[in-house]
């Protein structure tokens, strides 16, 4: 590659040969050919460069902070004035240090670049590849290379606990397609059995053993929604705002609040994420720890593209759907003409909830103008959720705007819902 | 940027393998010292007082000057022949005052001839003649000069396997063969009564330049023989009386050395590409095609700095701006939307009442003027509507089925 140093002198000597050709001098012709003679004589050989980068930890939580260290040796017999760039994602900080440096690297030197970097948002990251750039001594042509040496390290979403959410176990209809009520742990008298060596003393029936003199115990019935299954509107369109305040973000913090909450009370939870061929996950119900950190993983990758609607991820989920599965919706619903239509479909036979990031609100605070075309903009948004309650979901407008959604906030949405005689919200 | 180098040299290739004639020899170079060159004549030449230049690259060069006064071309052998431009280029040269002084055993130099007027034809079929010296190949030749300077001169020189002019001889003859020549035109080296004994012409002069039809009478092995190089000088002291310039043109040699074949090669091109209109142009445009091209595309080295782009927005919803006219359709879209969804109904049942539910539902006459003719509204007009529709209380109708809010 030319310097624009070169660039000058390549123009000049070109121009030179061209002039010389029309006026037919060879002075001007020998001056132009110098110049473009001297540009050749000044390339030479490419460099060895070798890398080895260290992280302080591959997984993290969004905001906090990985210090890496980078040792960078010349493998070449000769040294160089060169430029060492580590490359990093445009997601991350660079907090302290430095991942450039400049320095005459001599033959078989050896140097190291430290430097710490704090990622705000999640997703998986690469760091690398070193990039050398090495000028000649004129500072006419300069050497690019890649040092391939990656290194990968995931941010995970720093999501808000929720306090409870409104769904209850309940009898289904179809009650003979489904399995039995189970026993497990939980506060509703189920029935009563036989002492087993192991059960707990404190569940023994004192009153029975009194009347029968049996060891009896008490099954309570296991508080299990059976499966949830939460779907996160990843289109295109969910990016609007900034990077780190979108709905995206907001839907994929709120999805893993409510699936660390309902798996931590043995639910089976299943994810979906839609938008694109790219980032259409599906992470089958399932109960445990092990699921959650199957949905966060999904969650942490996931990333805003196309613009299939909610009619596609439903389509998808459907398999995976029984009578009482409960279905949680996250997306600002803009631009999706099939989620009206989808929506009815499945409100009448699932417990359906909307959660609906203010896309407008994030939009316009980044915008920092409102118009009159925003007023239209919110007040068909709003139709859709009133038709969308219409046909029996509970929708609800979660707050944008910051980096975390405002938890009390969310609770207290969540609240209203649980409500027995809910009042649908619309914010 | 290497493919453009590998078409550059490919093309410079495929011009010197195209214009270069790989089977002569080269010979009567006025600047090597060997037997068959011509660099005596030179030398003498430049003891005369002489200025003394070259043509290493085309006659083209010519054009370069407008006049071209006591200035004498000199082309001692022509072994490949002049192009058209070439020709047109010496012809253009002696328009301008210049003198030429053509030796060609060869004959390439007829089109040339031609183009000045002069009607010879050279005839390379042996001469042999009675007064040859030691060797039958070298026949000496009567050679006489009354022009200039040169007062009723008798020369007697000696030539190696000369030709001769054919034909009508146009000019004042200064060099011939004895009377007892002849030519031998079946090869057989004898004389035969076919072959009949007469003199032949070698050298005239027409209209001040000099033609021969054998340069071997200025080559290095012949110059020093005879009155060779008397007559030789003498030639360009009848031509140039008052001294000036003379220019050997080293174009029409042709050489079997690879580095000579190679630059003589890029002589040939460079030559076409400055005196050719159309080339050079071609050759113009090119470069400043490519250098263009190459600027455009030049990769100039970028600032390496980490720039997060964690506050960079991007909008969707909000690069519209304020609405307008034509967004009347979209906003009375709107305004049944907002009834429909208000009394539970599903869009096909509202569209089958449609137009008695908007007008038992909507109590403003704004609105209702508005459903009614919303292609009219200005954007003041439709923003004030929009709010409208924004605050509307929708009452159910008393004989509408179902729920309204």
């Amino acid at each position: 590659m030319l310097t624009l140093k070169a660039v000058a002198f390549l123009s000049a000597g070109a121009l030179l040969v061209v002039v010389a050709f029309m006026a037919l001098d060879l002075q001007l012709m020998v001056l132009g050919l110098m110049l473009l003679s001297f540009l050749a004589v000044s390339k030479v050989m490419k460099l060895n460069i070798e890398a080895d980068r260290k992280l302080e930890t591959e997984r993290i939580l969004e905001g906090e902070r990985i210090k890496v260290v980078l040792k960078v040796r010349n493998r070449s017999s000769r040294e160089a004035f060169v430029i060492l760039y580590d490359e990093l994602p445009p997601e991350v900080r660079l907090v302290r240090g430095s991942n450039r440096q400049v320095l005459v690297l001599e033959a078989g030197g050896r140097t190291r670049l430290e430097y710490t970097i704090e990622a705000p948002l999640r997703g998986h990251y690469t760091l690398g590849p070193l990039k050398v750039r090495r000028r000649d001594f004129f500072n006419l042509h300069f050497e690019e290379e890649l040092v391939e040496e990656i290194s990968y390290f995931s941010v995970y979403p720093r999501f808000p606990e929720l306090e409870k959410f409104p769904v209850r176990s309940y009898q289904s209809s179809y009650f003979e397609m489904m399995p039995l009520h189970l026993t497990g742990l939980g506060y509703e008298f189920f029935c009563i059995r036989d002492y087993i060596k192991g059960d707990p003393l404190k569940r023994i029936n004192w009153k029975v053993y009194a009347r029968t003199r049996e060891l009896m115990v008490n099954e309570y019935e296991k508080e299990n929604l059976n499966d949830a299954f939460i779907l996160v509107d990843a289109r295109e369109v969910t990016k609007a705002g900034t990077p780190l305040a979108n709905s995206l973000e907001v839907g994929v913090k709120l999805a893993a609040s409510v699936a660390a909450f309902l798996l931590k009370g043995r639910n089976q939870v299943g994810l979906i994420t839609y938008g694109g061929p790219d980032n259409a996950y599906v992470v089958p119900p399932a109960p445990g720890k092990n699921q959650l950190d199957s949905i966060l993983s999904v969650l942490v990758g996931v990333k805003p593209q196309g613009d299939e609607g909610f009619k596609v991820a439903l389509d998808k989920a459907r398999p995976y759907l029984t009578p009482r599965t409960t279905l949680i919706l996250i997306s600002p619903l803009d631009f999706d003409e099939t989620v009206v239509t989808a929506a009815k479909e499945v409100a009448n036979s699932h417990r359906f909830f909307v959660f609906s990031p203010n896309s407008h609100e994030i939009e316009r605070e980044v915008a920092g103008a409102f118009t009159s075309k925003h007023t239209m903009l919110e007040l068909e948004k709003r139709l859709v959720l009133e038709e969308l309650q219409s046909f029996g979901a509970l929708t609800a407008t979660i707050p944008g705007g910051e980096v975390l959604p405002d938890v009390a906030l969310i609770n207290a949405k969540l609240s209203e819902l649980s409500q027995p005689n809910f009042k649908r919200v619309i914010a | 940027m290497i493919g453009a180098v590998t078409v550059v040299v490919l093309l410079v290739s495929v011009g010197i393998a195209n214009l270069w004639p790989w089977s002569m020899e080269r010979q009567l170079s006025a600047y090597t010292g060997h037997w068959n060159d011509i660099s005596f004549m030179r030398l003498d030449l430049e003891k005369e007082g002489y200025s003394i230049d070259n043509i290493m690259s085309s006659p083209r060069v010519l054009d370069t000057q407008d006049r071209w006064d006591r200035s004498l071309l000199i082309v001692a052998g022509v072994e490949r022949p002049y192009t058209k431009d070439e020709i047109t280029s010496i012809s253009n040269y002696l328009e301008r005052g210049g003198k030429l002084l053509l030796a060609d055993d060869r004959g390439y130099s007829e089109p040339l001839l031609k183009q000045l007027g002069v009607l010879l034809t050279i005839n390379t079929t042996r001469v042999y003649s009675p007064s040859y010296l030691k060797n039958p190949d070298f026949i000496e030749l009567s050679g006489y000069i009354d022009s200039g300077p040169v007062f009723s001169t008798d020369y007697t020189v000696l030539s190696d396997k000369p030709a001769t002019f054919d034909g009508a001889i146009p000019g004042t003859i200064f060099l011939t063969t004895d009377n007892d020549s002849w030519m031998d035109t079946n090869g057989n080296k004898e004389r035969d009564l076919s072959e009949p004994l007469k003199t032949y012409v070698l050298g005239i002069f027409v209209s001040g330049n000099t033609y021969l039809s054998d340069p071997s009478i200025f080559i290095n092995d012949m110059w020093v023989r005879d009155q060779n190089a008397k007559l030789g000088v003498d030639i360009v002291r009848a031509m140039l009386p008052y001294g000036g310039k003379i220019i050997f043109d080293e174009s029409r040699h042709v050489s079997t050395d690879s580095a000579h074949r190679a630059q003589k090669g890029v002589y040939d091109i460079f030559i076409f590409v400055a005196f050719d209109n159309y080339a050079r142009g071609v050759v113009v445009a090119a470069c400043i095609i490519a250098v263009l091209f190459y600027l455009r595309y030049v990769r100039l080295p970028t600032d390496w700095r980490h720039l997060p782009n964690l506050d960079e927005p991007y909008l969707v919803n909000y690069q519209e701006g304020a609405i307008s006219q034509s967004d009347g359709l979209r906003i009375r879209i709107l305004l049944e939307n907002r009834v429909r969804v208000a009394l539970r109904l599903s869009s096909k049942e509202f569209n089958l009442r449609k137009r008695d539910l908007m007008a038992k539902v909507l109590d403003d006459p704004d609105l209702i003027r508005f459903y009614r003719s919303w292609d009219i509204y200005k954007k003041e007009d439709l923003e004030r509507v929009l709010d409208k529709i924004k605050d509307i209380e929708i009452t159910c109708p008393a004989n509408l089925d179902g729920g309204a809010s």
